[in-house]
């Protein structure tokens, strides 16, 4: 395999290639060669006049075996349908084409990823050069940003594990607390029980009554059988309320956690909020009163349901933490969340709505890029927008915006689409 | 006997009337009020005395730490204790000064009225108002100066070890109490007694050490001029060697793993108190210290003397604040006269009593208390367990 140069110029077996006929300098060559990327160049029938380095390196073809041969004719370890139609569709269009995302696997190797551009040639150009295939090995890149989705998914999970257990041992504390005094209720009202039956007894057999009578007195004094009376009811009634609580919140955590899958689902939009609040309660409580609006007229949307659950527990716990920056110094005064969905004519839109410090002007442009942050180490490592950016945008074809006031608050506002598009990915 | 007056603060209604109804079995012996905030506690407290705070950590307005801080400031003899369902590390730094005890949510009922009786029962120990004030206000105790500087170099260098941080903190005696203390508190939820400093600067971990030394200085370097004359090395040294004397004999005498750590604890702190009548006391302890040659009481009884209570006593009764277990604290109490104490079985008080005569080399004659040896049935190996501790310290030699 030809290794010395990527151009296909000086194979001696073939017909002068169109390319040095038009006298590519020696130093363009070179440049072509040595560019990092790959670079495939096809002239008007889909031939293949420029197979560079690159290419040859990670298509394992060379120069040689592939020039002048067109390139749907070749069997290449690489998604072809979709090389094909991006070929076509610069063709047609006249404009550059972007290809994610190409799965390359090559006999034996760990598969990788690609990324494509299909760049046309301006008409009228002397070389016969009509498309130039641009692209490089992307894998590396892909695996970070997964490995960065994964560490924020795990950031949030034990952010959330810490508060969930804090939600969690309110109503455990208080449960046990009334179980055990039922429990030693109960021992009392054995007591008094058991003096009644003499009681009753004695009364049967009509004798010794007044001291019998005495002691189911200092029985019922002992157990103080009016406190008990009143507050069994009220104990019971406590523990179905922790019992409820901590039910609501493990309902919540199983919506939550529920994966659903990677393709777009019908997602009930507020149910989903719901249950993020609900686990998120612990982040905002201490600092902010939170009120909800919700349409009940929204109807499901397609939407990945782990990708949106986490969008909002970032926007919620970013807008707690907004008030809890702006309340700094000012104890004692809570602000305020407010979640709202409403039905637009294309669009599902949930408004976010916080009372906190505003985004300052300087660094509006900033806040969803990734690792961008102003929070402390622990509090926040900057994937918090960005997530939400990327899954609202890219992955589910929606909106996202903000409007804020600095020293006012700060109003994220999604659009997801109503309907699936019929083309786009994700 | 007065009613004890507990106080209880939540800003969880239900959480309070809970504890309200599973502590009424208490009703006799304690006075229980519950309210919903700082405030409310702050106003009980500057209207009536309070023995006991039992608190929230996460409340709005004033949080738990904001609370304990004014009590322990206006109020320091009251016992404060947190009750939280917060797990976070940041949470149990922030209060690790003040509060004595940590308790975690949820709290079996039992195991919170067993920790509160615990500390009343402490008043058996320790009787002397004005001392009780003092200790209950402890929240530190002093460390050497040099390895205070030594633990802060070590955590702020670049390739900080906790290896390196445990050896130097093991060297300690203030330290390795504090250290302790944080990790055998149920805020670390451990099942088993951590006895070893080492593994428990493990189990903290370098960013909570790291945290513990620079933010909460929770290592204070003593004043030399303050300790003045107390031979800080020579008691660690003394400390050291009566722990593992007393887990020596423990052994020996064939006793379960679990009071062998209790003893090596307790041996270990044995003679904490000192540092705090160092501290407390400067010139006054001085001059118990300095007794003239022609003194025939020992240096306990000259402290009983001057303060109404001696080192043994004052040391334990902080033990006890901070959250230690009842055999510990008789342990520390009485180890210079076990017979004073309840305890009629070998056990870690006889052995930490033993462990002490044998590392200060009182000669023969003064090889403790015989009729409490005699009562408790062990003097005839008081021998043997002398000798095997003598064997041992020649082997650490």
């Amino acid at each position: 395999m030809s290794r010395s140069s990527g151009s296909l110029q000086r194979e001696p077996d073939r017909a002068p290639l169109p390319i040095s006929a038009h006298g590519l300098a020696v130093e363009t060559e070179h440049l072509v060669a040595s560019i990092p990327s790959l670079l495939i160049g096809l002239d008007a029938n889909d031939r293949i006049v420029l197979w560079n380095t690159q290419a040859e390196a990670l298509l394992e073809r060379s120069a040689a075996e592939v020039g002048g041969r067109p390139l749907d004719g070749l069997d290449l370890p690489w998604d072809r349908d979709r090389i094909l139609a991006g070929l076509a569709a610069c063709r047609s269009s006249g404009r550059p084409v972007r290809i994610e995302d190409i799965a390359c696997t090559l006999p034996g190797q760990a598969p990788r990823v690609l990324g494509l551009t299909v760049n046309p040639m301006a008409d009228g150009t002397p070389s016969p050069l009509r498309l130039i295939l641009m692209g490089a090995d992307i894998t590396a890149r892909k695996q970070l940003e997964e490995q960065l989705a994964q560490a924020q998914k795990m950031e949030a999970i034990g952010q959330m594990a810490a508060g969930i257990a804090h939600e969690i041992s309110t109503p455990a504390q208080f449960v046990g607390d009334n179980t055990q005094f039922l429990r030693e209720a109960f021992g009392d009202l054995q007591q008094v029980l058991t003096v009644y039956g003499q009681l009753a007894d004695a009364v049967r057999k009509d004798g010794a009554m007044p001291s019998i009578l005495k002691a189911l007195e200092a029985t019922i004094e002992e157990a103080d059988l009016d406190y008990l009376a009143e507050e069994v009811p009220n104990a019971i009634e406590h523990i179905m309320n922790g019992v409820e609580r901590i039910s609501r919140i493990v309902r919540s955590m199983k919506l939550f956690a529920h994966p659903g899958g990677e393709e777009k689902t019908p997602v009930d939009l507020n149910e989903a909020i719901e249950s993020t609040i609900v686990i998120t309660r612990n982040e905002w409580k201490y600092v902010a009163e939170l009120t909800t609006d919700l349409d009940p007229q929204l109807p499901p949307v397609p939407c990945l349901r782990g990708e949106f659950n986490q969008v909002i527990l970032n926007l919620i716990t970013n807008a707690a933490h907004a008030i809890a920056d702006a309340a700094n110094g000012r104890p004692g005064t809570k602000g305020s969340i407010h979640v709202a969905t409403a039905c637009r004519p294309q669009w599902a839109e949930i408004r976010i709505q916080d009372s906190g410090t505003g985004i300052p002007e300087a660094i509006r442009h900033k806040v969803f890029d990734l690792f961008f942050t102003t929070k402390e180490e622990g509090r926040g490592s900057g994937q918090g927008l960005a997530l939400a950016h990327a899954v609202i945008v890219d992955q589910l074809g929606g909106q996202l915006r903000f409007e804020t006031t600095e020293g006012r608050g700060t109003t994220f506002i999604l659009r997801l689409p109503r309907e699936a598009e019929a083309h786009g990915h994700g | 006997m007065d009613k004890k007056h507990l106080l209880f603060v939540d800003d969880e209604p239900m959480v309070l009337k809970g504890l309200q109804r599973s502590l009424r079995s208490m009703r006799h012996d304690w006075e229980m009020t519950f309210v919903n905030s700082g405030a409310e506690a702050l106003a009980v407290m500057c209207a009536q005395a309070v023995d006991v705070v039992v608190s929230d950590m996460r409340m709005p307005e004033m949080d738990g730490a904001q609370l304990l801080e004014c009590v322990k400031q206006d109020y320091p003899q009251v016992v404060r204790i947190i009750l939280s369902g917060q797990l976070d590390r940041e949470m149990i730094l922030k209060s690790v000064r003040l509060a004595h005890q940590h308790l975690s949510k949820p709290c079996d009922a039992v195991l919170l009225k067993d920790a509160l009786a615990k500390t009343f029962a402490l008043n058996d120990i320790l009787a002397h108002a004005g001392l009780k004030k003092i200790v209950a206000g402890i929240d530190a105790l002093p460390s050497m100066p040099t390895i205070c500087m030594e633990v802060m170099e070590e955590v702020q260098s670049a390739d900080a070890s906790i290896q390196k941080v445990a050896d130097i903190i093991a060297r300690d005696l203030g330290m390795a109490a504090k250290i302790l203390q944080m990790v055998n508190s149920a805020f670390f939820g451990l099942c088993r007694r951590v006895g070893d400093i080492r593994d428990a600067v493990k189990l903290l971990g370098l960013d909570a050490i790291k945290a513990l030394v620079l933010s909460v200085n929770v290592f204070a370097a003593f004043e030399k001029e303050k300790l003045g004359l107390l031979d800080f090395e020579g008691l660690w040294q003394h400390s050291l060697a009566t722990g593992g004397f007393a887990r020596h004999i423990m052994r020996a005498a064939g006793q379960p793993r679990d009071e062998v750590d209790a003893a090596f604890l307790a041996g270990m702190l044995h003679d904490i108190g000192k540092l705090i009548l160092a501290v407390n006391f400067g010139s006054e302890y001085q001059k118990v210290i300095q007794a003239p040659g022609s003194e025939t009481r020992a240096e306990w009884e000259r402290e009983q003397a001057a303060f109404g209570a001696s080192h043994a006593e004052i040391g334990a009764y902080l033990m006890g604040l901070w959250g230690l277990e009842t055999a510990l604290l008789a342990a520390i109490a009485f180890h210079h006269n076990p017979g004073q104490s309840q305890i009629g079985e070998f056990g870690p008080l006889a052995a930490v009593h033993l462990a002490d005569v044998f590392d200060r080399q009182t000669p023969a004659g003064e090889g403790g208390d015989v009729d409490y040896l005699n009562t408790i049935g062990v003097q005839q190996r008081v021998a043997e367990w002398r000798q095997g501790c003598a064997d041992l310290e020649g082997e650490n030699q």
